[in-house]
């Protein structure tokens, strides 16, 4: 059975990179979240003093971390805490919603840790945050709340913890 | 990823995001987006590419300084090496 899930979800995730447009289709969906209005914190201090941290939901994990579960078709609502200290290279992914091989190749790609050292570098931002957040996209059902009641306001207390400023998210 | 981001806004820090479809960035409506015009699983546009890695990051944090109105979308297209 979950061999089967696997090659649909593979074979699915090919075919949503091949063909761009049936995203569309799938935000037609009903029981995509639909929100009126957007929160916005303004930016506490000019972006050059700030602390800043990625958080993605390509997958990302450190290869000795438990994988994310792709067995379940609720998808997977926990995280994984990504020592911003650590290689790229290191970086594993368990994530079947999306053709991966690039992003395996460099990932850079989901996760733009060298980038974001560069821009340290550079002083564009003030620093980097001790650690990043790695979730699973395509969360359904009851994992749905999960992720919104629980895990994900763990990620974000954590983050103001951390002092992180400001957070640069992205999708896989 | 637009739900997260939303909660980690309500948790009071600024937050900015890669949106891959405009569609889906427009009904779940995070904070503030940058819709570059990649495909699923390329976020920051291509593998081995730091230039434009880079470019797509700086663009999009500096979108953090702007006065924009709260589930902004901006639209900026790339270069691309292939």
């Amino acid at each position: 059975m979950s061999t089967l899930k696997k090659f649909k979800d593979r074979t699915l995730a090919k075919v949503y990179a091949k063909i761009p447009s049936l995203l569309d289709l799938y935000a037609q969906r009903a029981d995509l979240v639909v929100n009126a209005a957007a929160p916005l914190t303004p930016l506490p201090r000019p972006l050059r003093t700030c602390c800043v941290a990625l958080v993605t939901t390509a997958g990302l994990h450190l290869p000795q971390q438990e994988p994310f579960d792709m067995t379940d078709k609720h998808g997977d609502p926990s995280y994984r805490e990504i020592p911003s200290s650590v290689g790229i290279e290191e970086l594993a992914i368990t994530h079947d919603y999306f053709a991966k091989a690039d992003a395996l190749a460099d990932p850079n790609l989901v996760l733009p840790m060298e980038p974001l050292r560069q821009l340290a570098r550079e002083g564009t931002i003030g620093s980097i945050a001790p650690r990043f957040f790695s979730f699973m996209g395509h969360i359904l059902g009851e994992h749905l709340k999960t992720l919104l009641r629980t895990t994900a306001p763990k990620a974000a207390a954590a983050l103001k913890g951390d002092g992180v400023d400001a957070v640069f998210l992205t999708p896989a | 990823m637009g739900l997260i981001q939303r909660i980690i806004e309500e948790e009071g820090i600024a937050t900015v995001s890669v949106s891959l479809n405009l569609a889906i960035t427009k009904k779940v409506k995070p904070p503030r987006s940058l819709y570059p015009g990649f495909g699923l699983g390329h976020p920051l546009g291509e593998a081995h590419n730091p230039e434009l890695q880079l470019l797509v990051l700086r663009d999009a944090l500096s979108l953090l300084e702007l006065n924009l109105e709260p589930g902004s979308v901006v639209v900026r297209s790339y270069p691309r090496s292939g």
